[in-house]
């Protein structure tokens, strides 16, 4: 066999594996399409007892977007993972028509963000042909994701929205920075991790009795989430400075192949949020609310109550879509939409949310195993490791499992920043994915 | 609209829902194990790539060969280490390329390796650098720093940055070359 005779069988080969990869995305996508179109039916029978009269804004997002990004994936991606897209379509497309369902001026919003973020989408994937090329870039990233991170912080443009000061308006647009800069320090933890594992693996400095890594590996990293993990505390955004704290674990664990870090993870995380339920009095009412909500059912307990009471009255399969009682709990559209979900689709309807959170970070791991390059393997522990602990933390939150923290449900919950972030995310994923299936293989220079 | 059709349409409803999800997973299952008729070639096809590109071919020989082989002889070694009394390396012994295989340089509190002549390993190849890159010891283990070569030094598929440790059974590769801890 010659050489190009060998190159084009392995052309031929990721040809045909592309194309019935792109078909199952495909035929997954007219499935998640139906079923959403299904979904906004029966809500709107359910509240009006009349069919949408405003069905053609809702078709164009429902539609044409996802559609969209199918063809930019076929154009730019030809043989990436067919899983991702379907999986976010029906999340978003279900979480639209919760909204619509809920607030008709919220959901005409959240359909221009989903534009946006499908163009964002788009625009990812054309730019960044080459995930090692983000790698170059790793401390810049790390800079950005650092300064998105303190913009709220800054007066004139910061804004408090609900005790939690994480909102930048210029102009007329608002938008929380800190979506964007989660992404911008995964990159830069990927390349340096990337760096630094055989080191930080090894065990050279000696403290007392501890062997530990040389801390002069450790500390721009340490420097960088202690900062990032500051930032957070003070703009009380315990979300994600919970999400962004296991995150770093999560990277360092996967990058060092050491169950130490998590051991110290953990002794780290419980001294921490010790120290934060003494200093801070929200923290402290979080926590309460937590334990027992019953102590303020009509004040700060109402909403996690309500939420209860919803996911309750939802049953095994719901009261239907559009049946619930509507607008009762505060932060229905964003934090609490999946008590809404759980309210009008039932427990199986939130456990379909939940598989498919499930299916996705599965998704992502597997692009992650298999992905040769240890930079793009990081980076698609990292991101897929935001996408579904931020689900795991909301989730939770609406049920009881720990104190409610407002971070938004990935894809489903009302949020502009939030939406454009995440599809910028799952490009990144994507191409992680297109880049394995296809193997560059690295020029070796003669000298 | 009566109650009962709403009820119907909603379980219909519910059932498309685990319909999509029980296609997602059927996908899932077409990844794993991949149709035979597109994944059986795919191997070969790509090592006959590799091997076929001449210059490339010791680097892509030894990348592969070390992803699969080298790492999981290191942990395995490396854990036995941990358990045991601990071996301390002594000797590096030399894998590729072919033509030179098994010829043996003892370790030393300070190795250079490169093609030029005052080097303390002389390797004179085509991917090898003039002076390339830094073996040395200490506390008993084994440290690999690149020193600016074109090339790289890379321990177990991944590329030195800074001092990088190498561990017992351990694949150091300078260009062409790669030499194993013993």
């Amino acid at each position: 066999m010659t050489i190009t005779e060998s190159t084009t069988h392995q052309q031929v080969v990721v040809k045909a594996l592309g194309r019935r990869r792109r078909t199952t995305e495909l035929g997954l996508l007219i499935l998640a399409v139906l079923v959403i179109c299904g979904t906004y039916a029966l809500a709107s029978l359910g509240k009006s007892a009349s069919l949408p009269a405003d069905i053609v804004p809702f078709l164009g997002v429902i539609v044409a977007l996802p559609i969209l990004a199918h063809l930019a994936n076929r154009k730019f991606a030809p043989t990436s993972d067919p899983l991702f897209l379907p999986l976010a379509a029906l999340l978003n497309g279900l979480g639209y028509v919760f909204i619509a369902r809920l607030d008709g001026d919220l959901a005409g919003l959240q359909a221009l963000w989903t534009a946006v973020g499908i163009f964002g989408y788009i625009a990812t994937l054309i730019l960044v042909r080459d995930v090692r090329f983000l790698q170059r870039y790793r401390y810049t990233f790390g800079l950005i994701g650092v300064l998105l991170l303190i913009m709220p912080l800054l007066p004139g443009i910061g804004r408090s929205i609900n005790g939690s000061r994480i909102w930048v308006s210029l102009g007329p647009i608002g938008f929380q920075p800190g979506e964007l800069a989660k992404i911008a320090l995964a990159i830069f933890f990927a390349g340096y991790l990337v760096d630094r594992r055989e080191l930080l693996g090894v065990a050279t400095f000696r403290i007392g009795r501890i062997n530990t890594p040389d801390p002069k590996y450790f500390a721009p990293i340490l420097v960088a989430v202690g900062f990032s993990l500051i930032v957070m505390v003070f703009e009380k955004d315990l979300g994600s400075a919970l999400l962004f704290f296991v995150l770093f674990i999560v990277m360092l664990w996967v990058a060092t192949g050491r169950g130490s870090y998590l051991v110290v993870g953990v002794v780290l995380f419980s001294a921490s949020s010790y120290a934060a339920w003494r200093m801070f009095s929200h923290v402290q009412t979080r926590v309460t609310i937590w334990i027992n909500p019953w102590s303020d059912p009509s004040g700060k307990g109402f909403q996690v109550i309500q939420g209860a009471y919803a996911l309750a009255w939802g049953g095994t399969t719901g009261t239907g879509p559009g049946l619930g009682i509507a607008g009762r709990i505060p932060a229905d559209e964003s934090d609490f939409i999946f008590a809404v979900i759980g309210e009008e689709l039932g427990l199986l309807g939130a456990t379909a949310v939940l598989c498919a959170f499930l299916l996705l970070a599965g998704s992502g791991l597997r692009v992650a195993q298999r992905s040769s390059d240890p930079f793009s393997s990081l980076l698609a522990v990292g991101l897929t490791t935001l996408i579904a602990f931020q689900a795991f933390i909301i989730i939770a939150g609406v049920i009881r499992l720990l104190p409610l923290t407002g971070v938004t449900l990935p894809f489903v919950s009302y949020g502009g920043s939030s939406l454009v972030a995440n599809y910028i995310l799952l490009a990144l994923l994507i191409r992680i994915s297109d880049q394995t299936a296809r193997k560059i293989p690295e020029p070796l220079v003669a000298r | 609209m009566s109650e009962q059709l709403l009820t119907v349409l909603k379980l219909c409803l519910l059932a498309l829902l685990y319909l999509f999800f029980l296609r997602v997973l059927r996908a899932v299952w077409t990844e794993v194990n991949p149709p035979r008729v597109a994944a059986t070639p795919a191997p070969i096809a790509a090592g006959a790539v590799s091997t076929k590109k001449g210059g490339s071919s010791a680097k892509a020989k030894a990348s592969t060969a070390k992803a699969s082989t080298a790492k999981a002889s290191k942990s395995a070694k490396s854990a036995m280490n941990r358990r045991k009394a601990p071996v301390v390396p002594t000797r590096l012994v030399l894998v590729e390329p072919a033509a030179r295989a098994g010829a043996e340089y003892a370790l030393g509190p300070e190795l250079t390796l490169g093609r030029a002549a005052g080097c303390s390993i002389v390797l004179d190849e085509q991917y090898v650098s003039q002076v390339h890159s830094r073996i040395f010891v200490r506390d008993g283990s084994v440290f690999a720093e690149d020193l600016g070569s074109t090339n790289g030094t890379w321990v177990n598929g991944s590329r030195a940055v800074g001092q990088m440790p190498a561990r017992l059974g351990d694949r150091i590769q300078v260009g062409n070359v790669v030499l194993e801890v013993r």
